[in-house]
Order: C-alpha cells, then structure tokens, then sequence
C-alpha cells in the first residue's frame, strides 16, 4: 500500500458524506443456507433455598427445539455466561459466540404446589427482548408448560407454529412368562411428544393396530382382533367408551377420520379384495371408493377432504396413489415411481408433500415426496422403519424404527436433518400417530 | 277274406247277431202289419198273449230259416264272385283280341300312308321337271331377244358419229375465213402506229439540244464562284494555324505549373500521415492501457462483489417458511478500509417478520464485509436486494 492510500480512504469517507446521495454498489443475494438457528436456552434460575428444581424446564426446550431441526441450541457448557433476569444479560458476549438468540427465565414456585414459568427471549443483534412471558403450572402440568415455552419460541424464531405441546398414540406390546407360556399383552398408549408420560388407555390379549386420531384430538379409531376377528373401534381418549363402528367379514382395517371429523375411510374385505371405503359416521353409510382385485389399503385424507391417497399394489408393486371424492367415477391416479416400494403415506398438514416408507436394497426407510415440484428425498437411515406420521405442523415426522432388534419411536424433521429416537418405556412399540393440535 | 274274419271272431259274431235281429225285427213286422191295420180294439187285447207265444216260435223258426238263407246266401256270394271272375277273364281275353286287332288296323294304316306319300313324291318331282324345261325354254327366247336389241343400238351409234364428223369439219371452214379477215385489219393499224412515233421522235431530240445549251453556261458560272471561295478559304487556314499555336504554348506552360504543384501537395500529405499514423498509435497505445486498467478494476470490482455476495449468502440462513416472491432491500453503510458495517437501514421488507430479521442478521453476521482489493472499488454504500430462489 502506497504512503497516500490512508489519504485517498479519508477522501473517499468525506467525499461519501458531503454527498450522501451517491450511487450504493448493488447486489442481489438469491442462495442462502439451510441450517438451524443458533440459539442458546440459558439453564431457568429456580430459588436455592427451596431444594431441588422439580424439572430442568431449560433442557426440556432445548431438546423440542433441538428435535425440530430448525433450532439449534448451544451446549450449556459453552455458554459464556448464565444470566436468569434481563439485567444479567451481555450480548455482546453472545454475539461473540455467534448466538443470534438468547431465551432466559426462571421457575418460580407459588403457593398450593403451584409455578410459574417465566421466560423472556432477545435478539442479540438488536439487543432487544422479543418477548416475553409468565405461564402457570401445577406439577403434572409443568411439563406441558415447558412444551408451551418450546412452541413460543419455535413460532417467533421460524414462523411455524410449534407442536411440541401435542401428544402421540402407538401400541407398545409385552411378552410375559406365565406358567411355562409366553403371553403377549398389548396396549393402545398416549404420551407427550416427546415421549413422556405414556398412558394406556386400551388393553388387549390379541393385537392392536393402526391407531388413528380424530381431528378435534379427543377419540382415537384403532383396528382390534378381540374376539379373534379384527374390527374398528372408536375409543373416547379420556373418558374410555368404547365403540364397534365395522366388523364385516374379512379385513376391517387401516381407519382414517376425514379433516371435519364426519367421515372415517377404511380398508374392508368383504367382497373379495381389500378395497377403500368411506364410512359416513351421520348416517352410518358405507361408500365404496376402490373396487379392484389388487390390494387398496392405508387410506389417508389430503387437508381439503376431496380425495384420499392410499397404497395399492395394482401395478405390480406397492404404490401411492391419489382418489379425488368428488364426483361418481373415483379414478386413482399413480402418484409415486421412485422405487418398487413405497407404502404406508402420511399427508403434510399443508397438503404439499407425503411421507412414506420406501423400500429398497432390502431396507425400508422413510421418504418424502414433494407434490409441488416432484423432489423425492429419502430422510432415514434405518434397516426396517415404518408408519411415518406428520406432526401437525409439518416440521418433523414420527415413525416406528427397529433399535437392535426392537421397535422404538423415531422422529426426524421434515428436511431430515435431524433425527432422534423418543424416551420410551422398555416394550415393543409400534405403529405411531401423531395428534392434531389440541389447544 | 276268411283270415280277415278269423282275426275277428268278435266282429263276425256281431255281424250274424246283427243279421239275425234283422231278420227277426223283419219277420215281426211282417207279422205286425195286419195288426197296424184299423181293427177292432177289445177283440185283440185277449189274443195279446197268444200272439206273444206265436211270435216267439216264429222267431225260432225265423233263425233257423235265416241261418239256412245265410248258407244260401254265401253259395250265392260264392257263385257270384265265380261267376266275376269268370267274366274277368273273357273282358281279358275280349280285351286282348281287339288289342291286336288295333294294331293290326293301326300297321295297315302306317303302310297305307306311306304309298300315299311315295306316290305324292312321284307327283311332285314330275311336275317339276317339266316347269324346269319350261323355264329354260323362256329363258333362251329372251336371250335372243336382247342380243337383237344391242345390235340395233350399235347401228344407231355409227350413225351418231358420222353426223357429228360432219358438224365439225363445216366449223372449222368458218374460223379460218374469219382469222384471215383480223389479220388484215391488225395490219393497217400497225402502219398507222409507226408514223406517229418517228413524228414524237423528231420533237424530242430538238428540245434535248436546247437544254444542253443551257447547262454549258450555268457550269461556266459554277466553277468561277469555286475559284473565289478556295482563296478565301486558304486565308481562314492560316489564320487558325497561328491561334493553335499560341494555345499550345500556354497549355504547355500551365501543365509544368500544375506538377510542380502536385508534387508540392502530395509531400505535405505524406508528412500529414506520417504525423497522423504516429498520434493514432499513440492514442491506441494509451487507450489499451486505459482499457486494460478499465479492466482490471471491473475484475477487481466483481471479484469484490462476489467477496462481499458470499460471505453474505454464507451468513444468511434462509427460514424455512419464506414464500417465493418474498423480497427484502437492506442499506448498508461501510467504512474504509475494513469494511466494517456501521449502519443497516431495511428500506423494503415484504416477508414476514422472521424472513427480515433474517437478512438483517444475515448482513450483520457478515461484519466485517470483505476489504477491497484496491481503493478505486471501494464503496461505502451498498444496497443487498434478497429475493431467495426455490
């Protein structure tokens, strides 16, 4: 650099301020990247004189916002520092670590065995707080409210609304030793998203399948072989009725609640072949949607109630193929060609893509098909992984997956960037569903 | 018939019942006739019974006598049917007798038509012969008929011709009497003719010697006036000899005039080229170089924007529900030489609220933007237009 260059910058910067109107250099920016937003969940201040905190609310919604894919929280051991309350917080020494967001709270105790959770949320680029909250909790709840903190965050940092707060249903069974003879017990099961808090809410020696959500997340339709014989049962979730809504002849299986909750599709057998139905729950009608001598099964409805996809082996190889409701002449369309499997779809809550387990080199793993413009992309790793189910936001995607030779609960987020087994129980789980949104 | 009958006793056995109560009702009748006569009523009512007695060994009786005239009747029947076949026969053989007889009358007849026909042959064949010779006979008259008409004809011919012979021999005395009478009139004409020419003749040749005379002095005028005018024209010759000359000399003196001048001009022009050639090359030379820094600087320029697009790109993490046609415009102020950012000012904005915390974050984890390769590319202002592709 020549002795007059620090002049010439001098003049430049002068020349720029007398006059502001000059010609900016101008570039387009079209590619960016997909990554996860760097954020740090700072540990919750809980009162030491009080003992131990009833629940790490901080771990809980880093490991959500962790398991979305979207969101990537910073190592407690690599934060610089542990602020609970606004005045504590330095940015810049955040900004230094390149965190673009910090959430911070506290889980303060009230009377009656009562808490309130408190968190804020900054922007370390601005250095101001983007919001800001106090949820009340009991101690069955307070897991909820960490879920709710969770969901808060994802929708300010993503735009998406979050669906930590949901539940899933799955059918987890049991080998038990009774007088030289192995039982089999299996049981209908609700749990948090995350996988906590499993509850059993149907039992049976023989096996259950197939459990299915009704939209307004109250009922769950599941496929029952009590009595030796499969048929679909509705099940109210907290109060426990039971109810038979199909026992023909042959197969009675793979229910799906219609998006208004009025219609449930289903696979039945009773004249010949497995085909689709759709079982009007008003009027206790049953239409018949396909009627050939291959095999039509795992009915799901696309988000504006005028067509099911399914699986059919009609060509060969089992399939996804899409049958529009209005009308009288139900013609499917082929919707999948990747492959000789593809099977078992889920709908994205937005109607644009389906997830599905495809087959290939021996391994069934789970994949995504984009309706919009045709990209198929397989997301899993997995020898044996089935039943995908979309989160009732679209971001991640649960599915069953065989863990050295037991099933357990996956889930992946809908770019598969992450993936991650859900905490269970020790049993054999098996055929997950995702719940709609419940608040 | 009897093998018939014995096949049914049952029918034969009727018929004889049916017969013999035939018989019966017949000779009861017979016997009732008188009583179906107006009688006296109280009288015969007491001889009823009697009359039953008498009627029953009537019909005792009446069987046996039926059965007797049955036997009668089948001898009958017997002789009868004896008696068709004997009649049978003689129709045969009377039958048989008038068919030969037939035949015999119907081979007569053959025969009989035959000579009728030979003999109308006969007939036929002499009747023509004769209408042949008759034929013949006309035939020959008439022949010699028409060969005496010919010769008559012939006759008339000659004659014809011998009258003809004489008619032309008398018109051909009558051309050759006129033909001598028009070759004495052609000759008095021609006589006549030639005196009148050799008159004409004379005429002419005295009014030729005439115009000769006259043409002899018009020529004697003619070349004296030729005379005069070659004089003349020998004077005008001379002249124009002189005029050409004095031309001559002047063009002569005006062609030197103009070389030199030429020459004159084309070595001012050669030194103008000379001098025009060495300032183009150096304006080329100057504005190669002026050029190669032009482009220089634009490779710097743009290897700098690509600097400051990456890093940008790199630092911006597109959220994953931006819409397309989402559409950000971000100032940013900068300082030398670092480039350090000192402002950023969003001026448009149409995503939502995550999609422009983005570009802002994105612009400011870009802090400090790339140095410029040399001053000159250095801007102060720069204005990042976001708008993701798919």
């Amino acid at each position: 650099m020549d002795r007059y260059t620090p002049l010439k910058y001098l003049l430049l910067w002068l020349l720029c301020l007398a006059v502001p109107a000059q010609a900016a250099l101008e570039i387009r920016i079209t590619q960016g990247v997909e990554g996860a937003l760097p954020v740090a969940i700072v540990p919750f201040g809980w009162p030491a004189q009080v003992g131990t905190s009833p629940l790490d609310v901080a771990a809980v919604v880093s490991a959500d916002l962790h398991r979305s894919g979207l969101i990537s929280p910073l190592p407690v051991a690599r934060m610089p520092e542990r602020p609970t309350r606004a005045a504590e917080l330095d940015v810049r020494k955040w900004r230094q670590q390149r965190v673009d967001y910090v959430a911070i709270g506290q889980l303060i105790p009230a009377s009656g065995g009562r808490y309130n959770v408190q968190f804020q949320l900054f922007d370390t680029i601005s250095g101001e707080q983007l919001m800001g909250y106090s949820i009340p909790a009991e101690a069955r709840t307070l897991r909820q409210a960490a879920h709710h903190v969770s969901d808060l965050i994802f929708e300010r940092l993503t735009g998406k609304r979050g669906a930590f707060n949901t539940r899933v249903a799955f059918v987890s069974a049991q080998r038990s030793q009774q007088g030289g003879s192995v039982r089999s017990q299996y049981m209908l099961q609700v749990a948090d998203a995350d996988g906590y808090n499993p509850r059993t809410i149907f039992r049976s020696g023989q096996p259950i399948m197939s459990p299915m959500w009704s939209p307004d997340g109250r009922r769950l339709a599941y496929v029952s072989f009590e009595g030796r014989r499969p048929a679909i049962w509705v099940q109210n979730i907290d109060g426990g009725e039971r109810q038979r809504i199909a026992a023909f002849p042959g197969i009675n299986g793979a229910p799906a609640w219609s998006p208004d909750g009025s219609k449930i599709a289903m696979t039945l057998s009773k004249d010949g072949a497995p085909n689709i139905y759709v079982y009007d729950l008003p009027s206790q009608r049953l239409i018949q949607i396909t009627n050939t001598n291959a095999i039509d099964t795992e009915a799901r409805w696309m988000p504006d109630g005028r067509s099911l996809v399914f699986t059919s082996d009609r060509a060969g190889s089992p399939q996804i193929y899409q049958v529009g409701l209005d009308g009288q002449d139900y013609r499917a369309r082929r919707l999948t060609f990747e492959g000789n499997y593809n099977a078992a779809v889920s709908v994205s809550p937005d109607g644009k893509t389906l997830a599905m387990v495809h087959g290939g080199g021996g391994r069934y793993r789970i994949a995504t098909l984009n309706l919009h413009n045709g990209n198929f992309r397989v997301l899993t790793e997995g020898r044996l992984d089935e039943s995908p189910s979309f989160a009732p936001n679209g971001s991640m995607i649960l599915y069953a997956t065989d863990d050295r030779g037991r099933g357990v609960l996956a889930a992946v987020s809908e770019d598969g960037r992450v993936r991650q087994e859900l905490i269970l129980q020790d049993a054999e789980v098996r055929e997950p569903a995702w719940s709609p949104f419940l608040n | 018939m009897w093998a018939e009958i014995l096949k049914r006793p049952l029918v034969l056995l009727a018929a004889v019942f049916l017969h013999a109560a035939l018989f019966a009702a017949v000779a009861v009748n017979l016997r009732f006739i008188p009583p179906l006569k107006p009688q006296p009523v109280q009288a015969e009512v007491i001889d009823a019974v009697v009359i039953d007695l008498d009627a029953l060994t009537g019909m005792q009786a009446e069987r046996e006598a039926a059965e007797r005239r049955r036997a009668e009747a089948e001898a009958a029947e017997q002789r009868r049917v004896e008696e068709l076949r004997r009649q049978e026969a003689a129709a045969r053989e009377q039958a048989e007798r008038e068919r030969v007889e037939a035949e015999q009358r119907r081979q007569d007849e053959i025969r009989r038509q035959e000579e009728e026909r030979l003999r109308q042959e006969e007939e036929r064949k002499a009747a023509e012969e004769q209408q042949r010779q008759e034929e013949q006979r006309r035939q020959d008259e008439e022949r010699q008929r028409l060969e005496q008409e010919r010769k008559a004809v012939e006759e008339e011919k000659q004659r014809l011709a011998e009258e003809k012979q004489r008619l032309e021999e008398e018109k051909k005395r009558q051309e050759s009497e006129r033909k001598a009478e028009e070759e004495r009139k052609r000759k008095a004409e021609e006589e006549k003719k030639q005196k009148a020419e050799q008159e004409r003749r004379r005429q002419e040749e005295q009014r030729k010697a005439e115009e000769e005379k006259k043409r002899k002095a018009e020529e004697e005028k003619k070349r004296q006036e030729e005379l005069r005018k070659a004089e003349e024209e020998k004077k005008r010759k001379a002249e124009e000899e002189r005029k050409r000359k004095e031309e001559e000399e002047r063009k002569r003196l005006e062609a030197e005039r103009k070389a030199e001048e030429e020459r004159k001009r084309q070595e001012e022009e050669k030194r103008r080229q000379e001098e025009e050639k060495r300032r183009a090359e150096e304006e080329a030379r100057q504005k190669a170089e002026a050029d190669r820094r032009a482009r220089e600087l634009r490779r710097l320029q743009e290897g700098y924007e690509n600097a400051i697009r990456a890093k940008v790109e790199r630092n911006w993490l597109k959220p994953p529900g931006y819409r397309p046609g989402d559409k950000a415009i971000v100032l940013v102020r900068q300082l030398p030489p670092n480039g350090t950012v000192v402002d950023v000012t969003i001026e448009m904005c149409t995503g939502d609220e995550v999609f422009c915390r983005s570009v802002r974050a994105a612009v400011l984890n870009s802090d400090p933007l790339p140095r410029p390769p040399v001053p000159e590319v250095f801007n102060p202002l720069i204005r990042f237009t976001f708008e993701p592709q798919q």
